[in-house]
Order: structure tokens, then sequence, then C-alpha cells
């Protein structure tokens, strides 16, 4: 208990200097400014602003990251209560009963709900991720290669479990993701792989590039082709104060969500989305009388607003003690860290416990900003969220073309953004998902990296992945998460869960 | 041919083109090198379960009818690629305000009807702009003129 107290003190000592509040400051400020605006949720806000902290010191980059996060978030639940336009999928069941009591003017209530849900889940789930860091790190350290293959293979599983649509799909987008990350030059033999003659390709694809053409690009193509267009009316805000009545009927259902949210967040592929649906679905079924639910029901914003506040923490667990994404946004957070030397992972906790920790408190204080700042400045985040469309993608496009280039001043690197940009309208047309397929790119080198070093040790005998006991047990399940996904029964629950 | 118009098959036709493109450029790379894994390992292993899942795919398409393949809105797609694609072609040679004014202006294209009203004054006032906070105040090394 003393060493947990030892090692949040450190997180603050990190955190605590002009520099590091004011970058997580910025960092929540941008991340709100951008996420309010249409059609940009927290991936993309993530995606446009992940150059901006390049040129920062890792700690700073690091805090300003989570900021930009928890701030894009917010911002989707102010745009989805004020005028019934969730910025991400996370913030969809917020507009349902949030935009309803906006409408009979409780839009105030609605916002200071949603953010103190938030805040109470923030402070809850940071706990748990400072109680939960110590022993999973410490597990992950008995890992050898081949138990880390078998691990990321169990995370690659829960995202296909977990994502929306069809399985197969998103098995074949994870695979396709796993085969452009192996582009360039593998790293044991120096081999060129995949490079079709060109040099500039030689050091593998740019993950900034191609996270921006799918996240970026590829959205405003399918933004253009319809809807999101004009400005849209906004509900006026009166009050912020909940009343008393309001308060006791959003307090359980703020537990109840926090204690979801922080469970569904750890497993791979669920966070901040599958989190608020759960959350949603709990508060109908518990409510006394479900019809009010979509016409302004309180619970309905409490809930899944504290839950995918909590799910965006606690998926922080598995990517800083064992190095894995759970989300696409981990997915985002970790190609940040590689590009300044730093692998995410059990390591980190050892080698970086300042990085680590201050991360950790940067969390929670970047929640505590969010409830300062945010409900001052609704007037201005509600302008900004009716700026037209029209006015909106010219900027887009233009400050994540001079992003990509300026990450290494190389002009090829947006020439790859356009084609992913491409290759993300085209899939998803097909009705594939991106956040596998970002997943696997992600994830490619550092399976293939742990699967050649645990075949090496085995002499080239594949069975070492089945006959080492943890490794075994986790491709079994991996297994059983495919089989279940493939599963007739499954398949229905996951279009009720998502279509409910 | 409507019958092939499917998400599914289409899907699964561009896995295999996909499974073929990787089998083929990844002819030459060994797969084992003695005891140690070669570089084509992966690469072969990945391909053929694309592979395998894509004729899956294939399959359930022609079983059963699938979802109908969407049209594609060609305006959007080809301006905002021919946006980003000469911002990529000019920004080297001619500097950041060239680029940034054809950009704007490509992209602005993409949306129907255009509107000059809005187009104009931002093709003059982004890269404007966008020359400050990226050169002056972030002080990033870029050209900005010819």
């Amino acid at each position: 208990m003393m060493e947990l107290f030892s090692n949040l003190w450190l997180g603050f000592a990190t955190v605590m200097t002009p520099m590091n509040l004011g970058l997580c400051f910025a960092g929540v400020l941008l991340g709100t400014l951008v996420g309010v605006l249409p059609g940009l949720g927290p991936t993309a806000t993530i995606a446009i602003l992940l150059p901006i902290t390049f040129t920062l010191y890792p700690t700073g980059a690091f805090v300003m990251l989570a900021g930009i996060y928890y701030g894009s978030q917010y911002g989707g639940s102010t745009t989805a209560i004020l005028i019934n336009l969730p910025g991400e999928a996370s913030s969809v069941v917020t507009a349902l009963d949030g935009y309803q009591m906006a409408r009979q003017g409780r839009a105030g209530a609605a916002l200071a709900i949603a953010a103190i849900g938030s805040f109470v889940a923030g402070t809850v789930s940071t706990g748990l991720i400072a109680i939960a860091a110590k022993p999973l790190t410490q597990l992950a350290q008995n890992f050898g290669p081949a138990e880390y293959f078998s691990l990321m293979v169990v995370g690659l599983a829960a995202a296909i479990l977990m994502a929306r649509g069809d399985v197969l799909k998103a098995l074949l987008a994870t695979l396709f993701g796993v085969c452009f990350s192996l582009v360039g030059t593998e790293i044991s033999s120096g081999t060129s792989r995949f490079t079709f003659g060109i040099t500039e390709l030689s050091t593998g694809l740019d993950f900034v590039a191609v996270a921006m053409g799918l996240f970026g690009v590829a959205e405003i193509i399918r933004n253009l082709e319809g809807g999101l267009k004009g400005a849209l009316s906004a509900v006026p805000v009166s009050s912020l104060m909940p009343s008393r009545s309001e308060l006791r009927m959003a307090a359980p259902a703020i537990g109840r969500g926090t204690l979801v949210g922080s469970l569904l967040g750890i497993l791979p592929g669920g966070g901040a989305l599958l989190s608020s649906f759960a959350s949603y679905a709990l508060e109908k079924r518990l409510a006394a009388n479900p019809s009010r639910f979509g016409k302004g029901a309180i619970e309905g914003v409490a809930g899944p607003e504290s839950a995918n506040n909590a799910g965006a923490q606690t998926a922080f667990i598995p990517m800083l003690t064992l190095g894995i994404p759970a989300n696409i946004v981990m997915a985002l957070m970790i190609g940040a860290l590689m590009i300044h030397g730093i692998q995410p992972g059990p390591n980190m906790l050892v080698t970086q416990p300042g990085l680590f920790w201050g991360v950790i408190v940067s969390m929670w204080i970047g929640n505590l900003m969010l409830l300062v700042i945010n409900l001052p400045l609704i007037g201005l985040w509600v302008k900004l969220a009716q700026i037209r469309y029209s006015v909106l993608f010219p900027i887009i496009i233009l400050v994540s073309c001079i992003g990509v280039y300026s990450v290494s001043n190389s002009a090829f690197d947006v020439g790859v953004m356009a084609i992913f940009g491409v290759i993300g309208y085209a899939l998803t047309k097909l009705g594939f998902e991106l956040t596998p397929l970002v997943l696997g790119f992600v994830l490619g080198p550092m399976m293939e990296d742990n699967m050649q070093r645990a075949l090496t040790f085995a002499r080239g005998d594949p069975t070492i992945f089945v006959t080492r006991p943890i490794s075994g047990a986790l491709l079994a399940i991996a297994a059983a998460a495919i089989v279940l996904a493939l599963l007739p029964a499954m398949r229905k629950r996951r279009e009720v869960i998502f279509e409910d | 041919m409507a019958r092939f118009l499917q998400k599914d098959i289409l899907s699964g036709l561009l896995g295999l083109l996909f499974s073929a493109v990787i089998l083929f450029s990844a002819q030459n790379l060994a797969f084992m090198q003695g005891f140690r894994v070669g570089p084509g390992y992966l690469p072969k292993i990945v391909a053929c379960l694309i592979g395998a899942v894509s004729l899956v795919m294939i399959l359930r398409g022609l079983l059963a009818e699938s979802e109908p393949a969407e049209s594609v809105s060609w305006r959007p797609l080809i301006l905002i690629l021919a946006a980003v694609g000469t911002f990529a072609a000019l920004v080297s040679h001619l500097g950041l305000l060239v680029a940034s004014v054809s950009a704007v202006i490509l992209s602005s294209l993409a949306d129907s009807p255009v509107s000059w009203r809005e187009a104009v004054p931002l093709a003059i006032i982004l890269p404007a702009v966008a020359a400050m906070i990226f050169v002056l105040l972030l002080g990033l090394p870029l050209r900005l003129l010819p």
C-alpha cells in the first residue's frame, strides 16, 4: 500500500511541472476543440494532432496525448447532447437520452452530469490502473517470446470478437494490417520485403501516414458522399445545475457505469464503445420504468458517459503493462511512443518509472481539468460544433497534409496517406471495420519478432507455442474467441448489443 | 453479373488478389534458414490464411446472397486524392504556400455544389494561417516559397 502511494507520488512529482501541466491543459483543450467539430471523433482527432507531439520530449508528448484523448471524448458527448450529433460511436447512446433532455430544457443538467460522471469514473479507474499495474507487470516479466506471441494473438482474436459487423471481414482486416506492417527491411536478416523497388519503402510504411489516411482522409470522403452538410441547430443551454432528484437518479447509474466500463475497458477490442452500449442496456434493464429511456432519462446519460470514460481509461492497463493495445486509440498511442523510441510494455515500469506513473497521474489531472474548463466554455464548443462541414474539411485536409509531411519532411509519406485514404474508403464500402486493420498493423512487427525468437529457441519447432503451458492456454483462449465469434448465437447477440 | 456485385464476393476477390500479390513477391524470401525462421515465414503463412478466409467469403457470397455492393462516389474520392496527391508532389519543390493553395482548391471542388464564396477566401486565408502557425510559431523546417 505504501508503495502504491510512493509510486503515485512519483507520478505527481513528474506531472506537476509547469511545462507538463501546461501540455496536459493544452491537450485537453485542443482535444475538446477538435472533438466537437462535426465529423471528427477521438480517433481522427488523435491521428490529426499526433504530429504536434513529436517535437516534444516523451513524457510531455504522452501527457498531452492522454489529454487530447479525454478532451476529444468529452467533445463528442457535448455535441451528442446539444445537437444530436455523436462525434463517434461511443457517444451514440449519449445522444439518445441526452438530446431529448436538451430539448426539454435540461441541456445544462445533462452536460453537467456527463462531466461529473466522467470525472468520478476517471478517478476510480485511475486508482484501478495504479493497483493493477504492478502485479500485471510482474506477471508479464515472466513471459518469454512464445507467451508474448500468443498474448498478441489473443489480443487480435478478442478485437475480432468485439468488432462490429462481420467476423470474417474483421479477421481479414487484421491479416491485411499484419501484411502492411511487414513492408520494409526485415530486422533479423536485413532482407527487404514488399518494397517493389521503391527506396522510400525500405523503412516501412509510416504509421502516422497510414493512420491519418485510414481515419482522416477516408472519413472525409465518406462524409462528403452523404449527409453532414450545412449548419446544425443547437439547443440553448440554460442552467448547468442538475436538480436534486436528477442527482439522486444519476448517482447509482454513475457507480454502475464506472464498474461496467472499468471491466470492459480492459478487454482487448472493448474500450469505450462496448462500455457505453453495455451500460445503457444495463440501466434500461434495471429501470423501474424502461419506457422513459429514449425520452430523456438521466440515467441514460449518466451511466454510459461514466462507462465510456472508465473504459477509455482502463484500456491503458494492457497497453502500459503488456504493451498490447486494447483499442484503436491505444494502438495510436503505442505508435506515438515508439516514434519517441519507447517500447510500451512491462519494461516501461522499470526503465521509465517517472513516465509510467506520470502518465497515470496525468489521466486524473486531465479529467479534473476537463471538469473545470469545459463547463464554462460550452458556449464556445457549441459555436465550433456548428461550423459548416464545407468549410471544415479543406482545413482538415490541409492540416493532415502538413502534419504528415512535417514528421520527416517526406512527400512520399503524404502520398502514402492518400493511398491509405483510398484503401480505407474502399474497405468501409465493402463493409470492413478499420480498427482490426490498425491493430494488426501495430502488432505485426512485434508478433513477428517474438515468433522468430521463440522458434529459434525451439530450433524451428512450432509446437513450442502449444506445449509451453501459458502460451498454450493463451492460444486456446484465442481459438475459443474466434469460434465463439463464428457461432450463430453469438453473432445474434453482437447485433443485439450494438443495435439495441 | 449483378449476382457477383455483392460485398462478400468482392471482398473475397480482393483478399485473393492481395494474397496472390504477397505470395508472388515473397517467393524468393526464405521460409526457413537452417533452424532459424526466415523472412518469408510469416508473410507466407499470413498470405495463405488470407487466401483461405477469402475463399470462405466467396463461397458464402455464392451460397447465400449477401448485401449488394454500394456505388462509389467518384467525385469526392478523386478530388480528395488529387488534393493530397498534388500537395505531396508540389511541397518539396514549390514550397508550402503553393502546395497548400492547390490542396485547398482541389478539396473544395470535392463538395457538390461547390461554394466559391467559401472556397476562394479559404484558399487565400488558410495557406497564410498554416504558414504562420507551422513555420513561424511551431518552427517546423518547411520551405515556404519556390
